[in-house]
């Protein structure tokens, strides 16, 4: 007999709470959940109110991110333009130095890609390029967060600077 | 009836529909990704909009589809790994209490665990208190469904919490 009773208050449970049952039911209800532990129960969790909440100060895209990628960009287009430059204008001395400069560069990179961080000495700027790494690596994958990728730009104008003086060397072996 | 433009929309609902959205795929990036798809969808949608529903109700159903269909696409499933920007407060009238980071992760992991209109039913009402009429234009389904449904759920997730956590505090 309880049984039977409790299916039905519990179907009516969510009218009961909302309030919106007559009040001859509501009355009902309300004495069968002073009787009956089980549905008082069911009823005390329905009852419960809970709510969520999330911070949306992170809602825009982050700086961090932004930074790294278009700093990425630049660089990518800054390398060759600037030896481009040089070399129309016949700085041939610049462009010497400008060489050794990318050689130190990539160098460093490559050396940074093997020891995973980036400019070890300044620890503020290598904690702010973690933190952008970390962001970079969920949205575009881990490619691009390894250091090498700075210097890919500067190995291939050194490639470029350095191949006629390759080519120099190998013509004059043969011959 | 269109008079109000993209940007103002973007502007007032943005918040609301991330935070949605940030629950059912409990990833930043992700949320991001389904929110621009969200108003482009509006954006080419607008003329077809017939102002059956409020505009509200209209934006929240493109952005559960838009959620379902890049979460099915990209075959990504919610975990709730990163749970430091929620909060969630549980109160029955007596008093109110903050959860803590273990129960967040349980009560997130209910949710979760729920097939799909019932998911976004939770989330809806959990988030914002929005009304029943409301959730019932964004799920497609009927109001006493929702309103039915809703309690259920959150018994369920009373008894979910009481056996992972041993919770007796909330049901006094």
């Amino acid at each position: 007999m309880e049984r039977k009773e409790c299916i039905i208050i519990e179907e009516l449970l969510p009218l009961y709470i909302e309030n919106i049952t007559t009040e001859q039911a509501g009355s009902l209800i309300a004495e069968h959940l002073k009787t009956c532990k089980s549905c008082n129960e069911t009823y005390q969790k329905m009852k419960i109110e809970v709510r969520i909440t999330t911070g949306s100060e992170n809602a825009k895209p982050r700086k961090q991110t932004l930074w790294y990628l278009n700093s990425l960009k630049i660089w990518y287009l800054l390398c060759p333009a600037i030896a481009l430059v040089c070399n129309v204008f016949q700085l041939s001395s610049i462009l010497k130095l400008y060489g050794l400069i990318l050689a130190v560069i990539s160098v460093v990179c490559i050396l940074s890609d093997f020891f995973s961080c980036g400019t070890w000495w300044d620890m503020e700027n290598l904690i702010f390029q973690q933190k952008a790494r970390e962001e970079v690596k969920r949205k575009r994958g881990i490619f691009y967060t390894r250091p090498i990728l700075w210097a890919l730009p500067a190995i291939l104008v050194l490639l470029v600077l350095v191949l006629p003086q390759i080519l120099n060397h190998i013509c004059t072996y043969m011959i | 009836m269109w008079e109000e433009d993209i940007g103002d929309l973007y502007k007032r609902y943005y918040k609301d529909i991330y935070r949605y959205v940030y629950i059912l795929t409990l990833n930043p990036d992700d949320t991001e990704d389904i929110l621009q798809n969200v108003f482009l969808k509006v954006i080419k949608n607008m003329k077809s909009f017939r102002g059956k529903s409020s505009v509200k109700t209209w934006l929240f159903s493109i952005a559960r589809n838009e959620s379902l269909n890049y979460m099915a696409k990209n075959k990504r499933k919610a975990v709730a790994a990163d749970i430091s920007r929620i909060t969630i407060t549980v109160s029955d009238h007596m008093d109110e209490k903050l959860l803590q980071q273990e129960e967040i992760r349980a009560v997130i992991r209910f949710i979760q665990n729920q097939g799909e209109p019932a998911k976004s039913l939770l989330i809806l009402r959990l988030l914002e208190e929005r009304s029943f009429a409301e959730i019932s234009g964004v799920l497609g389904q009927s109001d006493t469904w929702c309103r039915v449904n809703f309690f259920r759920l959150k018994k369920k997730m009373a008894d979910a919490l009481e056996r992972e956590m041993g919770w007796d505090q909330c049901e006094k």
